[in-house]
């Protein structure tokens, strides 16, 4: 499992990445940054996210982010293990921090 | 609701896949869509989730229905699944309401606790294939479409699959596209190809 500090730091990149993007979706600096982002994504995920009507944050999540920053994305995952983790130990009373 | 399907024909690639097919699927229906391999099961599917559109004929959703297109729950011919997520992540996440509980609950019905929470790529052919069904069966919809869903499994295992599809769909209209009827022998058939 990874360490907590690295999984800060990916955490960190993640929102500074979604902050660059929302700052940048003027399409002038950055020309079809929304249908490059996309490109990148399965379109087969894509067409069942469509057919489930899932929610944007999840489609970001799930498809898009480990499209095109595998890396964090698998960084989130661990770090989202580790918080699964540590909630199934406290609600079994083995660890009180 | 009802799904209409009104002399509906489509071409692939210069080929008359489907020609003329008028079918309705009312609740409470539950039909085995047959044929055989290229007879266009899957592409029908796509044509009532408004995936592919018709070359002439009508896909219609009649009663007071407030969607554009139907709302499904659906078994794609492919997994469709996130490989890098675990088996609860893939079905909590096509629903906002729906729990990581709630889901790895209807999962442990057919998978052992410690395959529900291991990337989905690292599950079986046929464990994938029940990921896909709990994901379709347990959200809202309205219809369920399901393209080849019992793909790999044994007699016990479909059984098991197909009553679990069907107490989770109540009311709901059911499609079972498969090449072959086992374990859907009782079913209505609606025959292509």
């Amino acid at each position: 499992m990874m360490e907590k500090s690295k999984v800060l730091r990916a955490e960190a990149v993640c929102i500074i990445y979604t902050m660059i993007s929302e700052y940048t979706f003027d399409d002038s600096i950055i020309p079809n940054k929304e249908e490059n982002t996309m490109a990148k994504a399965d379109p087969k995920l894509l067409e069942m996210a469509e057919v489930f009507r899932i929610p944007k944050e999840a489609k970001l999540k799930y498809i898009i982010l480990p499209a095109v920053l595998p890396g964090v994305s698998k960084m989130l995952s661990e770090r989202d293990a580790l918080k699964r983790e540590k909630s199934r130990s406290v609600a079994q009373g083995g660890e009180t921090k | 609701m009802t799904l209409q399907l009104l002399n509906l024909s489509k071409s692939v690639s210069g080929k008359e896949i489907l020609k003329d097919i008028n079918w309705e699927i009312s609740q409470e229906d539950c039909f085995l869509l047959e044929g055989p391999a290229g007879s266009g099961k899957t592409l029908l599917i796509r044509l009532m989730l408004g995936l592919e559109k018709p070359d002439s004929g009508s896909v219609n959703l009649l009663g007071d229905y407030k969607y554009s297109s139907v709302n499904a729950g659906v078994v794609f011919q492919e997994d469709r699944l996130c490989e890098q997520f675990s088996a609860v992540e893939n079905v909590a996440m096509v629903n906002k309401r729906l729990s990581e509980r709630v889901a790895g609950d209807e999962l442990l019905k057919f998978l052992p606790k410690e395959r529900i929470w291991i990337p989905v790529s690292e599950l079986s052919e046929v464990e994938r294939r029940l990921v896909a069904i709990v994901r379709a069966s347990i959200i809202p919809s309205d219809i369920l479409l399901l393209d080849e869903p019992l793909r790999g499994m044994d007699s016990d295992l479909r059984k098991k699959a197909v009553d679990y599809i069907r107490d989770r769909a109540g009311h709901k209209g059911i499609v079972f596209a498969q090449r072959d009827d086992q374990g859907l022998e009782s079913l209505r058939r609606f025959v292509i190809g």
